[in-house]
């Protein structure tokens, strides 16, 4: 557990980049984060590899309680209350309408933030932070149709990691010997959009 | 990146409240020039805050602000120096400068859209300068004395001219502050002369001023005389003495005090012929008989005229005026000092201090908790009794400082009064209906973000007041009503809550206008149509897209008002009443809390979940047996003092999976009676946990638009607890009442 997470750090720091910490937001201070598009946060969802912009995370959480929302979708698992921010948080496998697999205790939360309002997305498990160049992502996912292509900014490739469950310990397996791995790069933008989030509720069917 | 969006919010802000000064005094001067004569101090008070806009706008480079400004200033600078008129032309154009400042300051989604176009403003400004009057024959002022003229700038010297052609003597107010209550003591002696006239400026005096103490020449325009200015004012070290023109001009040597001056207030005016001035004297003035100086010590003997030789005007005055302050310099000094009184604090910071407020809430929760521990062992009694009173003492200061953060959020209803009154000025020109608009209230405070929500409603009332209430001016004759419309917009306090009525006497609503339109567009069925009573049709222009008017008008459209209206004002946790009578005009009221940062609410509980109701909704809460539900078609309703009150079970409207199932009585419901504007329905909860003050939290925007939640709170320890929206399951209950029952869902009055 603390190994993986000192593990993050440790990727952060090598990269050069930081996240800000809980000192941090004790004491009501945002970090400006320096805006990398290279880097990414990547993270896996019912087996498969998902990465963020590493400037649109905030913070990586442990999974934390939360109050249930009546007449909202079924990704929202409900609201939480993170140091006093109320942020909705978004069950991703069932976002990504992906087979929903047991959560470890490797689970987190991602703390990201939209519009300047944050969000929380529940995944399996953080694997590191990776560089992807501007030219390996492939920009528009031309085979990937379907409802899931509207939430996906792009695809890149990065250097194999072992399988779930491993988590970071993969990243010290000699490169070459895996095979390169896709990891879909999300648009939050399109994966948070407020409309999809309210069900119409029984007394709401008179309104279009 | 973030410094320069804070730079630039900090100076959206700022110019904001500089434009909105300049908008309320020109209001005024309007007002003051359609019943004869403008306040100078008023014009030039327009012209300091443009000065300061421009000022702004040149520290943080915006360069269209910056450029209407200075444009505008000049045209200001015009109208306080009297080379223009005060007209209705002139205030029309500055008016609409307002307004362009409005787009100017408006963010733009797309940074590298362009600034609005400001050059037909400017075209319009300069326009009105190139036709400013040709300078008036100036009157010889020399006798005023070389010595105070050299140091007036051109507006004090146009002021000064004013006051003289107006008919006023001119005296000389000498005074003698300590140094320490210097500023106390100018802002009483200006009040006191603000009543006998003009000041047109202040001087430092010439004789030697002590360590301790400042004195000061004060150049008053009055139309008192001598005597009755000094009853007034000379008291202290103050002493008044007149300066008027000489018989004898050439006094080179300081005249001794004479007697009272003969000479008229009129007579500066006839001698307009240049009186020869002596090149070397210091003091060509006169004065008037210092009668009142028996307290001045340094004036006993000396001449009273004389004003400060040019030299030693340099030294003395220390800190109050910077010396020799080149022209209009001492100006853009004061307007910026008086435009910062306060302090601009982002509502996300008081927002961060409620927060930290709302979790020392819960130490200190905490802290009774080791509290009862210590209570239970015996030995440290003395220590537990000595903690108990520190927590108390910590209780009272906490819900202090929560209550301090809370009045800082408050502002008074002024801002948004002051909006409308732009409003319907400019509707009224282009309706060409004549309209006076009574505010009164206005300084009565309300939260900062109720202030700003509410400016969209009042705007969208006021719109329909001018457009559909008021009558043009024919018909009003034909009615006997003035042919001016009064709108009255009030604004008061009543208990914890407050109220505002924005009434007309204009022509009234027709209820049965109303009620046949509804039948007509199918809001309501014909039925409905004929039981309907006069308050529930008048009720109806509330409903969603409804518009008294079969076309729209471009000021009022297509009547998506009123809904949208009641929706905004529900969201504020207000209610909105409206009486009418035909004929005579309408009156709204609307209601509202004070704040809407901190709650009291009734804590309840629903199939496990628990959920927080806004107190001030709450009509009453009771215990129902379920014998006394009946039902009608299908919809559970109840007798409550001999009207009926449907029903609403929370777990199924909002389709609540059970959490836990520990019904205790199976005969029996608790029922909470919400009702808000007009309706009222009981909400069928499990429990009823209690009372509490609650801190409200926004939703982000994924789970605002959630109809039925309004907010969120924290319940002890990092439980988020859900905020009904009364108003909307009030709706919901009654539409679903209304579409099986018609047998009139009870409404308030």
């Amino acid at each position: 557990m603390s190994v993986e997470r000192e593990d993050l750090w440790q990727a952060l720091l090598r990269s050069g980049e930081t996240i800000a910490t809980d000192e941090d937001y004790e004491h009501g201070y945002k970090r400006d984060v320096p805006q990398d598009l290279q880097q990414y946060v990547s993270f896996r969802v019912s087996g498969e590899i998902y990465g963020l912009p590493i400037h649109e995370i905030e913070e990586i959480s442990k999974v934390f309680g939360t109050t249930h929302v009546p007449r909202t979708a079924d990704f929202l698992v409900g609201i939480g209350n993170v140091r006093g921010r109320i942020m909705p948080v978004v069950d991703l496998a069932k976002r990504l309408r992906l087979r929903p697999m047991e959560r470890g205790r490797a689970a987190r939360v991602l703390i990201v933030h939209l519009n300047d309002e944050p969000y929380g997305l529940v995944v399996d498990a953080v694997i590191d932070v990776i560089r992807i160049p501007p030219d390996k992502v492939e920009e528009r996912p031309g085979g990937i149709t379907g409802t899931r292509a509207e939430y996906i900014r792009g695809l890149g490739r990065r250097k194999g990691v072992a399988g779930p469950g491993k988590g970071l310990g993969g990243a010290e397996m000699k490169a070459g010997e895996e095979p390169e791995e896709i990891v879909i790069i999300l648009n939050l933008a399109t994966l948070l959009d407020p409309k999809d989030f309210v069900r119409v509720g029984p007394g709401e069917e008179g309104r279009g | 990146m973030s410094a320069v969006d804070q730079n630039a919010s900090e100076f959206i802000a700022e110019a904001q409240e500089v434009i909105e000064t300049f908008s309320r005094t020109l209001l005024e001067l309007e007002a003051q020039s359609r019943s004869g004569g403008a306040d100078p101090d008023l014009v030039n008070a327009a012209f300091r805050a443009i000065h300061s806009l421009k000022g702004l706008a040149g520290l943080f480079g915006a360069q269209a602000i910056g450029g209407l400004s200075h444009t505008l200033e000049s045209t200001l600078d015009s109208l306080r120096l009297g080379k223009l008129a005060l007209s209705r032309a002139v205030l029309d154009v500055l008016f609409e400068a307002i307004e362009v400042f409005g787009r100017l300051l408006t963010p733009r989604d797309d940074p590298d859209e362009p600034d609005p176009d400001i050059e037909p403003i400017l075209v319009r400004l300069r326009a009105l300068t190139e036709q400013e009057a040709p300078d008036l024959p100036q009157d010889n002022l020399e006798w005023v004395g070389e010595a105070i003229l050299s140091v007036l700038t051109e507006y004090e010297e146009h002021r000064l001219r004013e006051n003289i052609r107006s008919g006023r003597g001119l005296y000389r107010v000498h005074a003698k502050f300590d140094i320490l209550a210097i500023d106390v003591g100018i802002e009483q002696l200006k009040d006191k002369m603000k009543v006998y006239g003009e000041v047109i400026t202040y001087l430092p005096s010439a004789d030697g001023s002590s360590d301790d103490s400042i004195e000061l020449d004060i150049l008053l325009g009055s139309k008192s005389s001598l005597a009755e200015l000094s009853a007034a004012l000379a008291v202290g070290d103050v002493s008044v003495h007149r300066l008027a023109p000489a018989d004898a001009p050439s006094a080179i040597t300081p005249a001794p005090p004479r007697p009272s001056q003969p000479s008229t207030p009129a007579q500066p005016q006839r001698i307009a012929s240049p009186t020869p001035a002596e090149p070397r004297s210091t003091s060509s003035g006169h004065n008037g008989h210092n009668g009142h100086n028996g307290h001045n010590g340094h004036n006993g003997h000396n001449v009273v005229a004389a004003p400060m030789p040019a030299s030693s005007r340099r030294e003395p005055a220390p800190s109050l005026l910077a010396d020799d302050v080149p022209e209009g310099a001492g100006v853009s000094e004061t307007s910026l000092r008086s435009l910062s009184q306060t302090v601009r604090v982002d509502l996300r910071r008081l927002d961060l201090l409620m927060n930290l407020v709302g979790e020392l809430g819960l130490v200190q929760n905490n802290l009774a908790g080791v509290l009862e521990h210590l209570r239970q062992l015996d030995r440290s009694a003395d220590v537990s009794r000595e903690l108990q009173v520190q927590i108390r003492d910590m209780t009272r200061k906490l819900a202090l400082l929560q209550q301090g953060i809370l009045d800082v959020r408050m502002v008074p209803i002024g801002q948004v009064f002051d909006k409308l009154a732009r409003v319907v000025r400019k509707l009224s020109r282009d309706l060409d209906k004549d309209i006076r608009l009574v505010i009164s209230g206005a300084e009565t405070v309300l939260d900062k973000l109720i202030v700003e929500e509410l400016s969209d409603p009042l705007m969208h009332m006021i719109r329909n007041c001018i457009d559909h209430g008021i009558e043009a001016a024919p018909e009003r004759a034909r009615l006997g009503k003035p042919p001016a419309g009064r709108i009255e917009l009030r604004a008061f306090q009543k208990g914890n809550r407050v109220v505002i009525e924005v009434e007309d006497d204009g022509g009234g609503i027709d209820w049965l206008q109303i009620r046949d339109m509804a039948v007509r567009k199918g809001q309501v069925t014909p039925e409905e149509g004929v039981s309907m009573a006069p308050s529930e049709a008048v009720n109806l222009i509330f409903a969603p897209g409804f518009s008294i008017r079969e076309t729209a008008t471009e000021v009022s459209g297509r009547g998506v008002g009123m809904d949208v209206v009641k929706t905004n004002i529900a969201k504020l946790s207000g209610m909105i009443d409206v009486t009418t009578e035909v004929g005579k005009g309408t009156k709204f009221s609307i209601t509202l809390p004070v704040t809407l940062a901190i709650i009291q609410a009734l804590v309840i509980q629903s199939a496990g979940h628990t959920f927080c109701i806004p107190l001030n909704s709450v009509l009453e809460s009771i215990m129902v047996e379920t014998r006394e539900i009946s039902t009608i078609e299908g919809h559970e309703v109840i007798i409550l003092n001999k009207k009926t009150l449907p029903l609403l079970h929370l777990s199924r409207l909002f389709s609540l999976r059970p959490l836990s199932r520990s019904y205790r009585d199976p005969h029996r419901v608790y029922v909470v009676v919400v009702g808000l504007a007009q309706h009222r329905v009981g909400l069928v909860v499990d429990e009823l946990l209690g009372q509490q003050d609650v801190v409200i939290k926004p939703l982000g925007s994924a789970v605002r638009n959630v109809p039925g939640i309004a907010g969120a709170t924290e319940l002890g320890a990092n439980r988020t607890v859900l905020l009904l929206d009364v108003g909307r399951l009030v709706d919901e209950g009654v539409r679903q009442a209304d579409a099986t029952v018609s047998i009139g869902v009870s409404h308030v009055r």
